[in-house]
């Protein structure tokens, strides 16, 4: 499948272009499009991070205890909220108190994804998610930080002696089964993500150009027809929807699923 | 009876499906696709089967908020958690159909 360049991978290209060329020829990395070495998720993980990061050095000052704003409160609502889905909420839940020191790594990730997921969302940009790199990244990062973090919390024996399962006399079953399962984590997590936004995106799309068919059929002079024009709109309304629930579901779940994979690692034995 | 409707079901598929046995590989041109036919077969039964699985999880989530409705957060998390989980199971299919789909 060709690439699909847009605005933002032109004027990414025309500003780093030439640098990252000549990275690329250091390495004996062939870019897919010599005009655009930087391919267009590449791009939009740059302007997503830039983004990010502009947004909350504007915020930062203007955190207060005494009266906070609207943008304090909604980022806020991302940590701790009444419904108990904040990412220190699902922390704590899983991990107790020691949970905290596992928050920056998983509220990044988690904010990361949501907001690329969410940038499909403006008519002309690409989610970075929707290119199988973006999620295979984060979950390479995933997977490394938590078994690391079961490495240093029990030490590598001790970390080992997870994989061998409750009795000692299932060991030989379990070890095989549970690095494999270990592995498949990488996999599903990779896959789960990228197909779900590869997926909506093209719904949202497709259904996106519904809309079009208003303009053209409206004014026809069989009235089926305008009747029937105007239910196009219907049915995008309700892909937008849906692409917004599975952009936020998807980040939500690629929240909790570290958190769950932490807890397994780093929980002590019953 | 219900088991041998699914025995004459078993025994249909596997009469439909024993020429690709005997078949060699497809020449790449002007062969039958083969990989279009087993593309839409599988993405239909993955979607069913995840249909079903999911039907399943939401009959037992309406269940338990029915019997239970102080429960009923701790209910929809886990219900939304699983059905996302059971989605996903069919989105695998879609992914290496999307692979091997050129």
């Amino acid at each position: 499948m060709p690439e699909h360049i847009i605005w933002v991978t032109v004027w990414m290209n025309r500003l780093l272009g030439k640098p990252a060329a000549a990275l690329l020829a250091a390495l004996h990395i062939q870019p897919s499009n010599t005009r655009y070495p930087i391919p267009t998720y590449v791009c939009m993980e740059i302007l997503v991070f830039v983004s990010c990061i502009v947004f909350f050095l504007w915020l930062r000052p203007r955190i207060s205890v005494e009266k906070p704003g609207i943008a304090q409160q909604c980022m806020e609502g991302l940590l701790e909220n009444s419904m108990d889905v904040g990412a220190r909420d699902l922390l704590t839940e899983s991990l107790g108190h020691q949970g905290d020191r596992y928050l920056p790594m998983v509220g990044s990730i988690g904010m990361f994804i949501l907001v690329c997921n969410l940038s499909s969302l403006i008519p002309s940009l690409d989610a970075p998610t929707a290119a199988i790199s973006v999620p295979l990244g984060c979950a390479i990062v995933v997977f490394v930080y938590y078994n690391w973090s079961g490495v240093r919390r029990h030490g590598p024996l001790g970390y080992g002696k997870h994989f061998l399962g409750p009795v000692w006399w299932l060991s030989w079953l379990m070890l095989p089964i549970e690095l494999l399962s270990n592995a498949a984590r990488l996999l599903s997590l990779t896959v789960r993500l990228w197909v779900n936004m590869l997926v909506s995106d093209l719904l949202y799309i497709l259904f996106l150009g519904m809309f079009i068919g208003v303009f053209q059929f409206l004014g026809h002079k069989s009235p089926v027809v305008g009747y029937l024009s105007g239910m196009g709109p219907l049915f995008t309304i309700i892909f937008i929807v849906l692409h917004i629930f599975v952009a936020i579901l998807q980040a939500f779940v690629f929240t909790i699923l570290p958190i769950i994979y932490l807890s397994g690692a780093v929980g002590e034995e019953h | 009876m219900k088991k041998f409707a699914v025995l004459l079901l078993v025994l249909i598929v596997l009469i439909i499906l024993t020429p690709v046995a005997f078949a060699a590989d497809a020449p790449a041109a002007g062969g039958t696709n083969w990989i279009a036919i087993s593309a839409g077969f599988s993405m239909a039964i993955a979607s069913g089967a995840c249909g079903y699985a999911q039907a399943v999880a939401t009959a037992a989530a309406c269940e338990g908020m029915a019997r239970n409705p102080g429960a009923t957060a701790a209910v929809r998390f886990a219900l939304i958690l699983g059905l996302v989980l059971i989605e996903s199971m069919a989105l695998y299919t879609f992914a290496i159909i999307f692979l091997k789909v050129s």
